[in-house]
């Protein structure tokens, strides 16, 4: 069924109008703030001020920090949850008897508050906490996880992977058992391993889905917020300060307004960017299967 | 990856069981890994727990004492004070929130899933960007625009934030759900007489009754989790429960108990929602990319 230009308008008008006025009004705030000095602790030579936001972005060392902190914590976190979540779909879909009572349990983490779950870890992490008791078990001397400079930065990341590995490990158990198997049964009777089976014939089979997956954890773990703030605040000094803490501390800690804004800008550009590949990508992958 | 071919269920597709076999011996290490995934993904949240229900001078005490008596000291803390008129103020905003993006999403999901051409994925890439953004980048100019109108720390406020935060959720998830609706069925409620309104309200929506639920849990667990926003927007009157939880961490010590107290009181609807909808979860968590 083709719906007609009237009912098409009047069912997405709402919407439309509202990412019009939450979405577009403030893009076009940022971009008007963006030129203008406007610290709400320092109001002395508030006004437009054309790009000098931007030449002290491109200079500020802490920003470009920031932005390679992103870069860690995002490639930490795909790091250890894209190949983690690949072996536990792969346990999954051997429907071991409690397979059902599985998949619940992996439920858990994807559903906890991320403030929750920062705090939960903040906890096990502490020195002389639940991590370093472990750690002890086995002979291990733990070093304090969240008060070393770059390591708790890399902590966190973990954290970040604990959560959504099972999301990763859910969406690729369903494409798996997408996989023709009566190829798989052929290629089993002439004797490959599961490893060769993994790699030569499931890995390829789902890999539009693999790439979707780890572009959609790319965006999350980069716009994450709430574990970082509970957990280290940015710290030890300014060593996990990552896009968003950098970008919330300028705007509303120091109240840097049009700084923040030229932050925030290049921030949605970045996004965008990515944003335009996801979108290219889907299509795609969408073209080949249908 | 067409919607019919990968699904996020068991239920859907099921590969054949395997029952008894003579690689048996195989399956133990197999039903080790199980154990040690259920172990990471469960102590965290028993820990949570077992603090909570642990007296203050046995906070810091490693090895934890799983088997040592509870003390509920920790939760009546909590219950005594302003954390439930938080609670109350999820629940409220959740569930409003929830009402008007499913009302929302259905319509215009189902809008996109009947049209064709460019304007359909300029939509649906507006859309996206709302799920993609940081909220941080947001934050700032809604967080000037609310404080210019008054609309800091009131439902008002925060639920029209929660609204557009979720609605792309919303609208990729419906979409897909209604894609999956065959047109002729569609068709036929046309040639019955119904008009357009008529063939969504009485045929598409039914048969979509498993999406608005599944898109319906999705928005409440996040809405219900969402910290930044509440935290920039609330002070005390319509403040969430994930604002209460920085209040716990002082300068220099952790109210560790109340606070894993207030935080079992505030995951457990999301858990329990969460459970319930699994089937539809992941396809939600992706912003209704990966079906």
């Amino acid at each position: 069924m083709i719906t007609s230009k009237k009912y098409t308008f009047f069912s997405l008008a709402p919407s439309a109008l509202i990412f019009l006025v939450v979405l577009v009004f403030p893009t076009l705030y940022i971009i008007n703030l963006m030129f203008k000095k406007e610290s709400l602790t320092k109001p002395a030579g508030n006004g437009y001020i054309g790009f000098d936001n931007f030449t002290r972005l491109a200079g500020d060392e802490r920003f470009w920090a920031a932005l390679g902190q992103s870069a860690i914590f995002s490639g930490v976190s795909l790091a250890v949850s894209i190949p983690v979540g690949i072996a536990i779909a792969m346990l999954i879909n051997r429907r071991l008897v409690g397979h059902g009572l599985f998949r619940i349990i992996l439920i858990v983490p994807m559903v906890l508050a991320p403030l929750v779950v920062g705090a939960i870890f903040r906890f096990m992490f502490d020195s002389n906490g639940f991590i370093s008791w472990v750690l002890g078990l086995v002979g291990i001397d733990a070093p304090s996880f969240l008060s070393l400079p770059g390591v708790s930065l890399v902590t966190v990341a973990f954290v970040d992977a604990w959560q959504w590995t099972p999301f990763v490990a859910i969406v690729v158990a369903a494409a798996m058992e997408t996989v023709p198997q009566n190829v798989m049964e052929a290629a089993r009777l002439d004797g490959i391993n599961a490893w060769q089976e993994l790699w030569h014939f499931v890995l390829p089979q789902i890999r539009p889905l693999l790439v979707l997956v780890g572009l959609i954890r790319f965006m999350d773990s980069f716009r994450e917020f709430d574990k970082l703030f509970i957990m280290t605040n940015g710290g030890p000094g300014t060593s996990s300060e990552t896009l968003p803490i950098y970008l919330w501390r300028f705007a509303f800690q120091y109240l840097d307004m049009g700084y923040a804004a030229a932050v925030g800008f290049v921030v949605l550009v970045i996004i965008s960017i990515v944003c335009t590949f996801i979108v290219k990508f889907f299509k795609a992958s969408k073209g080949v299967s249908e | 990856m067409s919607s019919q071919s990968i699904r996020s269920t068991s239920a859907a597709a099921p590969a054949p069981r395997r029952r008894f076999h003579p690689r048996t011996l195989w399956q133990v290490p197999q039903y080790g890994m199980m154990i040690i995934v259920s172990l990471v993904c469960l102590v965290p949240v028993a820990i949570m727990l077992r603090i909570a229900l642990t007296p203050q001078v046995d906070w810091r005490q490693m090895p934890i004492d799983w088997f040592q008596p509870a003390t509920w000291k920790s939760f009546e803390q909590v219950l005594a004070s302003p954390f439930l008129h938080s609670l109350l103020n999820s629940f409220i905003i959740a569930l409003i929130t929830t009402l008007i993006v499913v009302v929302l999403s259905a319509m215009g999901g189902h809008a996109l899933a009947r049209m064709r051409g460019k304007n359909k994925d300029r939509f649906l890439f507006v859309v996206l960007g709302t799920r993609m953004g940081p909220a941080v980048v947001f934050g700032l100019p809604i967080y000037l625009l609310a404080s210019s109108i008054g609309l800091v720390d009131t439902y008002v406020g925060i639920i029209a934030v929660y609204i557009v935060y979720n609605l792309a959720f919303g609208i990729w998830m419906m979409h897909g759900f209604f894609l999956d609706i065959p047109g002729e069925v569609e068709e036929a409620g046309l040639m019955d007489g119904l008009s357009e309104w008529g063939v969504f309200r009485r045929v598409s929506l039914p048969m979509a009754a498993s999406g608005v639920i599944a898109t319906a849990t999705l928005v409440f667990i996040l809405t219900w989790n969402e910290f930044f926003y509440a935290f920039v927007l609330t002070q005390r009157t319509a403040s969430t429960f994930p604002t209460t939880i920085p209040g716990y961490f002082g300068a220099f010590q952790v109210d560790w108990g109340p606070m894993f107290a207030a935080s079992t009181l505030g995951i457990l609807p999301p858990v329990i929602f969460g459970i319930l909808a699994r089937k539809w979860l992941a396809k939600g968590l992706s912003g209704g990319l990966v079906d």
